[in-house]
C-alpha cells in the first residue's frame, strides 16, 4: 500500500535535473532543443579559475507544444554553479526570447532555478540578467505570455527573482523559493539574528512558494508534481497580465496595499496573521489545495484580488525632499543648465529638469542609497506618474546605488517583485514612446541598478562611476575561490574587474560622458530608441565575445538535432 | 582543472549512431557524461575536464573496465567532472551509454 | 578477628545521614544539587553517570562538575557514553580520573587530547551490553545519576519512550547498597507507568529544564544518494532475499536508511512483503515509516526512542514495544541481547576495511568507541534455534572435514570504496593500529572482527566471505570489491574471475540488477516531509528537519 501522491510515483519538480524537468512539463516527446550539449556552448570564462565547465552552460533551451499549441522553454540546471547566469546561460535566455517575438509562440516558459548573476562571472553576468529582463519585458510587450514556473531544488533568488516578477505569471511549487536576497546573504551581510539561513522553517516561511502566493508574488500553486506544474503552466498561460498601462497600475495599486497592510511585518507568519488567514500556524503544513482554498480572503485583502485595484495615490509626489547638494547637486547643474526641480528623497531623486528640448523627467538614485520597497514603490509611482501625465516626456535615470537593501522584512515582503514592477514600467514607457536614458553617477550595484538604470534604452556613465556586482573578498568566501586569485583576474579581466573601464568593455555602459553634461544627454534624447545593443557592444569591444553570436544562434531556431 | 584524453579498445559491434545523450550535472561530486558517435570505428575516444587533479590513473583503470564490458566502440565520450568518486563515475558512465543505445 | 559483611550498607547508611544532615531527604532542591552530590559522592568513588546514546542526565553532570575538586576527586565514570562538553569538564577539574565507556561521539577530538595530556586513564573501551555486564560484576556503581520524565511523590520513575539503560545501571546500583539520584523533567501525583519502582531510588530532584534529548537515529532521506540506492539493491535482492532474512538490526547510516526505504518499492517489486525484514531490533528510524505502512514490519523492540517519532510509535501499538499507558518502552540491554541471539542479520557501514575484513571507525585525532555494532556484528555463538538463514549461512561456511555443523549469523559491512575527498575506505592496515600504539592500548580498537563478516557490500558488488576457504582467498574476495582503491587495483583479474565463477563475488549484473533503476526515484520517501505524510501526520521531526 504506498500512502497517496507520494513517493516513486511522484515526478518531483525538486528533484528533477533541468531536462527531466522540461520534458515533465511540455508535451511527452515534444520537447527539440537548441544549441545542445554537443554544440558545447560553454562558459569562457571558468577554466580561468579551475572550474568544470558544463556542456550547455547550465540552462537548456528549445521548443515544444504545450497542450498541443507550440511553445517555446527554458530550464536551468540549478546543481551547475547554483543556476546562476554566466555570459552563455545569459545569451542563450535572451535568444529564446527574441526568437519568440519573432515568433509569436503561444507561450514561453520560464523553468527558473536558480541564484541570479553568476559571481564566478561576475560583471559579464550581471548585464547578462538585465539583458535577460529586456528581453522577457520585449517579449511581453509583442504580446507573447511569458510564464515562469518555480520549483527547483536551489530556489530563484538574485537576479532571476527579478525576471521571474518580470513575467507575465508565476507558478510555484510548495517547497520552491522565490526572493531576491537569498538567506545566506542576509545572515552573511546582516547577521544570523536578522535571518537565520539554517532555520528551514523561517527559510519557507520567508521564500517559499505558499507565502509567495499568500502575498500575491505567485499567481498560481503547485504540488511538487511535474504534471501539476504543467497543468498550472496551462492554466497561466491563459491569464498572463497584459504589459499595459491600466495592468501596471493594477499591480501598481496591489503593492501599495501589501505594504499597507502588511508593511510593519516583519516574519511572513506575521504577515498571515494580518492578512487575517485562519489557523496560520498551521498553514506550513497543509497541503495545497487546503491551503489555497482557506487562504482565498486574506490573500484578496493582501491587494490580489482585482477589485481591490485602487487608483495609486499621489503620495509619491506628495514627499518633498530636498534639493540635491554636493556632487549630485552639481551633476544635476552640468545636466541641465536651464534648471531642473530635481529633490533628494533620503537616496532617491525625482523631479524633472529643463532640457534642451523640453522638460526631462529624472528618477533615480544618489549617495549610493540602497533600494528597498518603498523606494522601488516611490519610483515606480513617478514613472506611471510621467507616462499617465506627460505623454512622450524623455526620462533621464541617474544611478548611484550601492545595491538592494539587504533585509528580512524586504524579502518578506516580496523586494524582488517591486523592482520587477519598477522595470515592467520602464519597459511601458519605452513602448509608450518615452525615450529612456541611465547615467551611472556613483556606485551601481546589483539589485540597485538592475530595474531602473539597467533597463534604460541606453546606459551611459561619467567619469569616476563604479559599477561593481560584489567585493572580491566577499566574492571569495561565496564562491571558495582564494582571493588572490580573483585578484589576479581582476587586474587582467573585464568579467571582474569592478569599475567603468570593465563595463564599457562588456558594452554594458555605452559611453563615458564629459562635461558639459547637457551636450551629450541633448544628443542622446535625440537619438531613436532601438533594441539592446549590449551584446553587440560587448563584442565589438571584445568584452564578450560569446553572448551576441549565441543569442543569434538561439534566436534563429538552430536546431541541435 | 585537469585535462585527460583516452583512446579505448572496446570489444564488440560497433555502437550505433545515435543522437547524442548527456546524463548528469557538474557539480561537486557528481558529472556529466556526454555520449556521442565517434570518428574511430573500433575504439572509443574519451575526453575529461576535472576539478580533481592527479588521478589519472584511476580515470585510466575505470575507463579501461568501462570499454571491457560495455560495447562503446565507434562512440565519443565527454566527461566534466566535479570530483566524483568512481562509484559515481562508473555509474553515470553506465547510464550515459545504455540511454544513448535504447534510443530508437 | 570476624569479618564485617554488611560494609557497604554500614558505608551507604553514613552518606545518606550525611544528606540528611545537611538538611536533604529524598526530595531535594535543584539549586541544592551540589551540595547533595558533594555529601554522598566520595573521592575515588564509582559513579555512574546516565550517558545514554539518546539521553543525558545532564542536569546532575552539571552539578558534579560544580564540585569542589579539593574534596571530591579521582571519581571512576563508568557510562555508556561521553557526549557532552559537561563529561568533559569532570575529566578537566579533576572530578574525575578515571573512565570506562563505551561511545564518545560528539567528545572524540577532546577525548583524545585528554588522554594525550594525561588527564584521563581509560579502563577500557567496550560494547554496550559488554559494559551493562560489567556493572554485574567487577564494575559496579556505587552511585548512579540518572534521568527520568517524571517521578511521583513516592518515587517511582516513569522514563517513558528513553527507557534506554536506566533499568540495568539502577538495579545494578541498588541492589549492591549503591545511592541512586534521579533527575525527573517534573514531578507528577501518578506517573503513566513504573519503569522503575521507587524502592530503587534514593534521591529525586526535577531538574531546571528537560534532560538532554538529541535525535541521532532521523536520516533525511534529501540525503541519499544514487550509490547508496545501488548498494541497498544488492543488499536487498542479494543477501536479504537469499538468505530469507527476517530478523534483523540496521546500523545507522544513510546506507541502511536507503535499504529502509526501497523495502516498500523495489522489495515489493520482487515479491518480499511478508518474506522478509519483519521483525526488528532497532531504534524507531523515522525511515523505517514506509516499510511499516506499506505492511513489511510486524514487529520493532527498540534500545531508546526517536525524538519526533513518539506520537507515531503509540499509534502502532501492534508493532512497537508499548506499555499499557500508551508509550514506547525502550530497553538497551536487553535490545542488545535481541540484536545478539535473536536477530540473523547485523548490517552497518564502517570508515576502514583491511584485507582479513576487520574494520575500524579508529582514527588517530578521535577516541570514538564502539557503541553498540561489536555485539550486534559479531556471531553468537551460544545461539541454538535454528533459522533458514542462519543454517544456510552455516552451510556456506563449511564446518570443515568431519566437524559437526553449526549456524551462522549474517553480518555485513556497507562500505563504498571511496570516502572524502577520495580517501580509500579499503586499506592494507588499519589505522586502529596507529591508535593503539599512540595511547597506550593493549589492543588496536577493532569494531567488527573479519572472522565475523560474512559479507561485505560496496558500489562495485558483493563478496561471500563464509564460501571463502583460505585468508588468501579472503584478502582476493575484498579485492574483488574494493574498487579503484590501492587495494582494489592490486588484485588479479583471473583470481576474480575464478572467485565469481564460484559466487563469492558478484557485481550488480550478476545480481540481475539494472543499474539505471539505481535512482532516487527508487526511494519510497524523498524527503522528510514524504516521511510525515506517510505516517499520515503522526510523525513530528524537530525542528532541524522541518522546512515548515
Amino acid at each position: 500500500m504506498t500512502a497517496p501522491g507520494h513517493g516513486s510515483t511522484r515526478a518531483s519538480c525538486r528533484e528533477s535535473s533541468a531536462r527531466r524537468r522540461i520534458a515533465g512539463v511540455l508535451d511527452p516527446g515534444s520537447f527539440r532543443e537548441t544549441l545542445g550539449p554537443a554544440e558545447r556552448a560553454q562558459s569562457p570564462h571558468l577554466a580561468a579559475l579551475g572550474l568544470p565547465a558544463a556542456f550547455d552552460d547550465g540552462v537548456v533551451v528549445g521548443a515544444g507544444l504545450l497542450g498541443g499549441a507550440p511553445v517555446l522553454a527554458a530550464s536551468q540546471e540549478g546543481a551547475f554553479l547554483g543556476g546562476s547566469v554566466g555570459e552563455v546561460h545569459g545569451a542563450k535566455l535572451v535568444g529564446l526570447l527574441r526568437r519568440a517575438e519573432r515568433e509569436r509562440p503561444g507561450a514561453v516558459l520560464l523553468l527558473l532555478d536558480s541564484g541570479g548573476v553568476r559571481l564566478q562571472e561576475a560583471n559579464a553576468g550581471l548585464v547578462a540578467v538585465s539583458e535577460v529582463m529586456r528581453a522577457v519585458l520585449s517579449a511581453r510587450a509583442a504580446g507573447v505570455p511569458v510564464v515562469a514556473l518555480v520549483g527547483g531544488a536551489w530556489g530563484c533568488f538574485g537576479g532571476m527573482g527579478i525576471v521571474a516578477r518580470c513575467c507575465g505569471a508565476i507558478a510555484m511549487c510548495e517547497d520552491g523559493r522565490l526572493g531576491l536576497s537569498g538567506p545566506e546573504v542576509i545572515e552573511a551581510t546582516q547577521g544570523v539574528e536578522e535571518l537565520d539561513a539554517a532555520d528551514r522553517a523561517l527559510v519557507w516561511r520567508t521564500y517559499g512558494g505558499k507565502h509567495r502566493y499568500l502575498i500575491g508574488e505567485a499567481d498560481r500553486l503547485a504540488q511538487d508534481d511535474l504534471g501539476d506544474l504543467r497543468a498550472a503552466a496551462q492554466h497561466l498561460v491563459a491569464r498572463v497580465r497584459p504589459l499595459d498601462l491600466a495592468a501596471l497600475e493594477a499591480e501598481h495599486a496591489m503593492l501599495v496595499r501589501r505594504l499597507e497592510v502588511a508593511g510593519a511585518c516583519r516574519d511572513a507568519a506575521e504577515v498571515w496573521r494580518v492578512a487575517g488567514a485562519r489557523d496560520p500556524d498551521r498553514l506550513p503544513l497543509v497541503e495545497v489545495d487546503e491551503f489555497v482554498a482557506s487562504i482565498a480572503d486574506a490573500r484578496a485583502r493582501l491587494g490580489s484580488a482585482p477589485s481591490s485595484a485602487a487608483p495609486p495615490r499621489a503620495g509619491a509626489g506628495a514627499e518633498v525632499g530636498t534639493p540635491p547638494t554636493g556632487r549630485t547637486g552639481a551633476l544635476l547643474a552640468d545636466l541641465f543648465p536651464r534648471g531642473h526641480e530635481v529633490r533628494d528623497r533620503a537616496g532617491l531623486l525625482v523631479g524633472a529638469g529643463r532640457g534642451s528640448s523640453g522638460e526631462v523627467a529624472v528618477l533615480g538614485s544618489a549617495g549610493g542609497a540602497e533600494l528597498g520597497v518603498e523606494g522601488a514603490l516611490a519610483l515606480a509611482g513617478e514613472l506611471l506618474r510621467v507616462v499617465r501625465d506627460h505623454p512622450g516626456r524623455p526620462v533621464l535615470v541617474l544611478v548611484d546605488s550601492r545595491g538592494q537593501r539587504m533585509s528580512r522584512r524586504d524579502e518578506v515582503l516580496g523586494l524582488n517583485g517591486f523592482l520587477g514592477h519598477l522595470a515592467a514600467t520602464v519597459e511601458l514607457a519605452r513602448r509608450r514612446g518615452h525615450r529612456i536614458v541611465a547615467l551611472v553617477h556613483g556606485d551601481a550595484v546589483s539589485g540597485g541598478v538592475l530595474p531602473l538604470g539597467f533597463m534604460a534604452d541606453e546606459v551611459h556613465a561619467v567619469e569616476g562611476a563604479n559599477p561593481w556586482v560584489m567585493s572580491l573578498p566577499a566574492m571569495a568566501r561565496v564562491t571558495k575561490l582564494p582571493l588572490g586569485r580573483l585578484e589576479a583576474l581582476s587586474r587582467t579581466s573585464p568579467v571582474f574587474a569592478p569599475g567603468l573601464e570593465a563595463f564599457l568593455g562588456l558594452g554594458a555602459i555605452e559611453s563615458v560622458w564629459r562635461p558639459p553634461l547637457h551636450e551629450p544627454l541633448a544628443a542622446a534624447l535625440a537619438r531613436p530608441a532601438g533594441p539592446d545593443l549590449r551584446a553587440q557592444r560587448g563584442l565589438e569591444r571584445g568584452g564578450r565575445l560569446l553572448a551576441a553570436p549565441v543569442a543569434l544562434r538561439v534566436a534563429g531556431g538552430a536546431n541541435a538535432r | 582543472m585537469e585535462r585527460l584524453a583516452f583512446d579505448l579498445e572496446s570489444a564488440g559491434a560497433p555502437a550505433p549512431q545515435r543522437p547524442p545523450v548527456v546524463v548528469g550535472a557538474v557539480a561537486s561530486g557528481n558529472l556529466e557524461v556526454l555520449v556521442e558517435p565517434g570518428d574511430a570505428p573500433g575504439r572509443c575516444h574519451v575526453e575529461i575536464a576535472t576539478s580533481a587533479r592527479g588521478f589519472g590513473e584511476i580515470w585510466g583503470a575505470v575507463l579501461q573496465d568501462f570499454a571491457a564490458r560495455h560495447p562503446i566502440a565507434g562512440l565519443a565520450l565527454s566527461v566534466n567532472d566535479g570530483g566524483a568518486t568512481p562509484a559515481v563515475v562508473a555509474l553515470r558512465l553506465a547510464q550515459a551509454v545504455e540511454e544513448y543505445l535504447a534510443q530508437p | 578477628m570476624t569479618r564485617v559483611w554488611d560494609g557497604a550498607r554500614q558505608h551507604r547508611r553514613a552518606r545518606l545521614e550525611r544528606a540528611r544532615a545537611a538538611g536533604m531527604e529524598r526530595w531535594v532542591e535543584a539549586d541544592r544539587a551540589t551540595a547533595l552530590l558533594e555529601a554522598i559522592v566520595e573521592s575515588g568513588d564509582r559513579v555512574c553517570l546516565e550517558g545514554d546514546n539518546q539521553k543525558q542526565a545532564d542536569f546532575l553532570a552539571r552539578a558534579l562538575a560544580r564540585a569542589d575538586p579539593a574534596h571530591l576527586h579521582d571519581l571512576h565514570l563508568v557510562m555508556s557514553v561521553l557526549a557532552l562538553p559537561e563529561h568533559v569538564e569532570l575529566f578537566e577539574r579533576g572530578i574525575a580520573r578515571r573512565l570506562d565507556f563505551s561511545f564518545s561521539g560528539p567528545q572524540s577530538v577532546r577525548l583524545a587530547q585528554l588522554v594525550k595530556e594525561g588527564s584521563i586513564e581509560i579502563g577500557a573501551i567496550h560494547t554496550y551490553l559488554e559494559l551493562y555486564a560489567r556493572y554485574f560484576v567487577d564494575l559496579t556503581p556505587r552511585i548512579a545519576l540518572v534521568a527520568a520524565l517524571a517521578a511521583d511523590s513516592e518515587g517511582n520513575l516513569y522514563t517513558g519512550p528513553n527507557t534506554e539503560e536506566t533499568p540495568a545501571i539502577v538495579e545494578a546500583t541498588a541492589f549492591r547498597d549503591g545511592i541512586v539520584v534521579a533527575q525527573v523533567n517534573e514531578r507528577v501525583e501518578r506517573v503513566p507507568r513504573v519503569d522503575v519502582p521507587a524502592g530503587w531510588v534514593d534521591f529525586l530532584t526535577v531538574a531546571p529544564s528537560p534532560s538532554f534529548i538529541e535525535p541521532l537515529f532521523t536520516r533525511d532521506p534529501a540525503q541519499i544518494g544514487e550509490v547508496q540506492v545501488l548498494m541497498a539493491m544488492m543488499v536487498v535482492k542479494g543477501i536479504y532475499a537469499e538468505y530469507e532474512v527476517d530478523r534483523l538490526n540496521h546500523g545507522i547510516g544513510f546506507d541502511s536508511a536507503a535499504i529502509e526505504l526501497i523495502l516498500p518499492t523495489y522489495g515489493q517489486e520482487l515479491g518480499l512483503k511478508g518474506r522478509i525484514c519483519r521483525h526488528w531490533a532497532l531504534n524507531p528510524h523515522p525511515t523505517l515509516i514506509p516499510a511499516i505502512e506499506a505492511g513489511f514490519v510486524e514487529s520493532v523492540h527498540c534500545f531508546g526512542s526517536e525524538l519526533g517519532m513518539e506520537p507515531y510509535v503509540a499509534a502502532r501499538p501492534d508493532v512497537f514495544f508499548t506499555g499499557q499507558d500508551g508509550s514506547l518502552r525502550s530497553n538497551r540491554a536487553l535490545c542488545q541481547t535481541a540484536g545478539h541471539y535473536a536477530c540473523d542479520l547485523f548490517i552497518g557501514s564502517t570508515l576502514q576495511l583491511d584485507l582479513a575484513g576487520n574494520s575500524s571507525t579508529a582514527t588517530t585525532s578521535r577516541i570514538t568507541g564502539f557503541g553498540g555494532a561489536p555485539n550486534m556484528g559479531a556471531d553468537a555463538r551460544g545461539r541454538r534455534h535454528p533459522s533458514a538463514a542462519w543454517l544456510k549461512a552455516g552451510r556456506e561456511a563449511g564446518a570443515g572435514p568431519g566437524a559437526i555443523p553449526r549456524g551462522r549469523k549474517l553480518v555485513v559491512q556497507l562500505l563504498e570504496t571511496f570516502r572524502e575527498h577520495m580517501e580509500p575506505a579499503f586499506v592494507e592496515r588499519l589505522d586502529a593500529w596507529d591508535l593503539a600504539d599512540a595511547t597506550g592500548m593493549e589492543l588496536p580498537p577493532v569494531m567488527i572482527y573479519g572472522d565475523d563478516v560474512s559479507h561485505v557490500v560496496t558500489e562495485e558488488g558483493i563478496a561471500n566471505l563464509l564460501l571463502c576457504r583460505s585468508a588468501e582467498e579472503r584478502a582476493e574476495a575484498i579485492r574483488g570489491v574494493a574498487g579503484y582503491t590501492p587495494v582494489g587495483r592490486g588484485r588479479s583479474r583471473t583470481a576474480v574471475d575464478a572467485l565469481r565463477a564460484r559466487n563469492i563475488v558478484r557485481r550488480p549484473e550478476d545480481l540481475g540488477i539494472d543499474v539505471r533503476r539505481a535512482t532516487r526515484d527508487l526511494l519510497a520517501a524523498r524527503s522528510v516531509k514524504d516521511l510525515v505524510r506517510w505516517s499520515g501526520g503522526l510523525y513530528d521531526p524537530p525542528r532541524r528537519f522541518r522546512s515548515w
